[in-house]
């Protein structure tokens, strides 16, 4: 499933997204039963942002990995990664998977993740954007924890500058 | 004064007049000065609902900052900065911090002149718009932009709107009309990452998304005739406005250097409120090359914009069937609003060299300051000021208000009112687009969910804002433009 909260009920599914409100940017919300779930539920959430309906048919596989000192780190640059894989080759990911890397980690890095990435480079054969595609995924308000409010989930957020 | 002194809510801000509102040092943990806010009563509430003022709280609490953390009156959530932020710091005891500049590193604006008005305009409106629009590429990465290859980009990084006018895309005047004639000469190529590189390899000539647009404007209000002379401009004169930055090569070096401040947070022992804020000494190793890679990336935007430039005198011309000379398609100004740069300010009667941050702010220099262009020395630099695309944007020209309290700066737009989820809900894009041609305003843009975050009710009225700077002295009013055709990235 693309484009949605995976369990199909919204804040109550098992694993899912939603958008926060911001003035002027965009807030991410992601939730799942374990932190990697979370962290692509924010990458769906942000691919679904940009995604043209229709043009949606995964033909392509791109890993991409990413080291940071902190699981935060890691989500924010997870996230750029994707962006970065829009901008220079206008693919877009349908469908992420997010897993430990744990033989990368180095130095001051702690946390290393390995993205598995389905999807298609189609902006680069013409499609248009369906809104802003967003700059950047920021540090402000970032998180990534095991949710209080509901201990048997993980909650992911990220601001993104549009 | 004291007894003048009006709290706007428990813990909230204190009134200091009719237009300045003071965020005390003891209010949050860690600030090291008061934050001051300009605005009116009115505009208030609209700015402390979101967490906008936390936000200047938060400036506040950088290493070294001089003088206040200030917000203009468009000010807005951002991210670690507000939109509309300014801060100061002191380049050997404080600290440079990417959050300060953002991600569309010297996003900024540039006015075209043009001996055209409304009537010629509006008789070949449509055919200009669409060939605008095919001319400029807009949306994802770089289709239609110039490709360089890696001297080529180094040399763009270098010289910026200079690189552009050695190829024939502009002329010496072009770059006299731009703060720092479109090129800081603190960039180094050297200094941005290959992803970066990768980024901007393709990407110069093109608009964008988001908030980035082209505009064709009329001046329908003069306030300062002597001043409108000086700038150029008359009223019902057809002006061109430009809006964009450093497309993806900033965003990425903006990216790489939030990565590199965030390990030199703890190498230096800074403690910040919003991680967007890492940062390091100025004089620091991690300092230096963020400075030198933003100044790249500024040239790079400098570039992007004197490319685009081009483009539109050409357009211009063919559209109306003669040369960009015969239409006196001059630049007005061109002016950076997300930027960090060295500068040297008198503070409590002392001149110190500061670290200007301004995050949605423009800069504002007076009559008689040496960065001025000689033919606008004695009125001031012009500041532009977009607004929203239904109703104006404003030229106003720099004054000794800012010199005295805001480093230099003042207001960049109209600040955004509504969230873009908020935005879209309330009007779909092609509604906004026949409204606004039932109002003699053509919109064209790439997606409809575009045009509806970007719809003029998402903004403050841009009125609001310069009434706010022209009343404090900061900067004043020249005239008003009037668009009469948009084109969203």
């Amino acid at each position: 499933m693309f484009g949605g909260p995976a369990g199909g009920g919204g804040e109550e599914a098992a694993a899912g997204f939603s958008y926060g409100e911001h003035t002027a940017d965009l807030q991410v919300i992601g939730w799942g039963p374990e932190r990697n779930e979370a962290i692509r539920q924010v990458l769906l959430g942000i691919m679904a942002l940009i995604a043209p309906e229709g043009c949606l048919e995964a033909r392509q596989t791109i890993e991409a990995r990413v080291s940071a000192p902190d699981p935060v780190a890691a989500l924010v640059q997870a996230a750029n990664e994707l962006l970065f894989l829009v901008d220079t080759e206008g693919f877009v990911a349908t469908d992420v998977l997010v897993s430990e890397d744990p033989g990368r980690a180095a130095g001051a890095d702690t946390v290393s993740l390995l993205l598995e990435l389905r999807g298609a480079p189609v902006f680069a054969e013409g499609a248009v954007p369906s809104g802003p595609v967003p700059k950047a995924a920021t540090y402000h308000e970032a998180l990534l924890d095991p949710d209080r409010a509901a201990p048997w989930r993980w909650r992911a957020r990220l601001t993104l500058d549009l | 004064m004291a007894d003048d002194k009006r709290r706007n809510g428990p813990g909230e801000l204190v009134r200091l007049d009719e237009y300045r509102w003071l965020i005390p040092q003891n209010r949050q943990a860690g600030m090291r000065t008061d934050g001051l806010i300009y605005a009116s009563q009115r505009m208030l509430p609209d700015i402390t609902v979101d967490k906008a003022h936390e936000q200047v709280a938060n400036v506040a609490c950088l290493p070294g900052i001089v003088g206040r953390s200030l917000a203009m009156p468009d000010i807005h959530w951002g991210y670690g900065f507000p939109i509309g932020g300014v801060a100061a710091t002191d380049v050997e005891h404080g600290v440079v911090s990417p959050g300060g500049v953002g991600y569309d590193i010297n996003c900024g604006v540039r006015i075209l002149r043009t001996n055209l008005d409304e009537g010629a305009v509006r008789q070949r409106l449509d055919k200009l718009m669409h060939a605008l629009f095919a001319a400029v590429p807009a949306g994802v990465g770089g289709k239609g932009g110039i490709s360089l290859d890696h001297a080529e980009l180094r040399r763009v990084l270098k010289n910026g709107a200079g690189w552009a006018v050695e190829r024939g895309l502009g002329t010496a005047a072009d770059l006299d009309a731009c703060e720092d004639g479109g090129a800081i000469g603190l960039a180094d190529p050297d200094a941005i990452s290959n992803r970066a590189a990768k980024r901007g390899f393709n990407q110069l000539g093109t608009l964008g998304s988001g908030n980035h647009f082209l505009e064709v404007g009329v001046v329908d209000e003069v306030y300062d005739d002597r001043v409108a002379q000086v700038f150029g401009l008359h009223l019902g004169m057809v002006t061109i406005s430009i809006h964009v930055g450093s497309r993806g090569l900033g965003h990425q070096v903006c990216q790489d250097s939030l990565e590199v401040m965030g390990k030199a947070v703890r190498r230096y022992g800074i403690d910040l409120p919003d991680r967007q804020l890492a940062c390091a000494p100025v004089s620091s190793p991690e300092g230096r090359d963020y400075l030198a890679a933003m100044s790249a990336a500024a040239n790079y935007a400098w570039a992007n914009r004197q490319v685009i430039t081009a483009k539109v005198r050409q357009v211009t011309a063919a559209t109306f069937g003669t040369s960009p000379t015969a239409l006196d398609l001059s630049l007005l100004y061109d002016v950076a609003h997300n930027i960090a740069k060295l500068e040297t300010h008198v503070v409590d009667g002392k001149k110190v060299k500061v670290c200007v941050h301004r995050k949605g702010a423009t800069r504002a220099f007076a009559a008689g300051h040496r960065d001025v262009p000689e033919r606008y020395r004695d009125v001031g630099q012009p500041v532009l000021v977009p607004g929203d695309m239904g109703r104006y944007s404003f030229v106003l020209v720099g004054a000794q208000g800012a010199m005295r309290e805001t480093f230099g700066s003042t207001c960049h737009g109209a600040g955004r009112l509504m969230s873009r989820t908020a935005a879209k809900k309330k009007a779909h894009g092609s509604a906004i687009q026949r409204d606004l041609a039932e109002q003699g305003i053509m919109v064209l843009g790439h997606s409809p969910a575009g045009l509806a975050e970007e719809a003029p009710h998402a903004y403050k009225d841009v009125q609001d804002v310069v009434d706010v700077v022209h009343q404090t002295g900061i900067s004043l009013r020249v005239c008003r433009l009037r668009p009469i055709g948009v084109i969203k990235g």
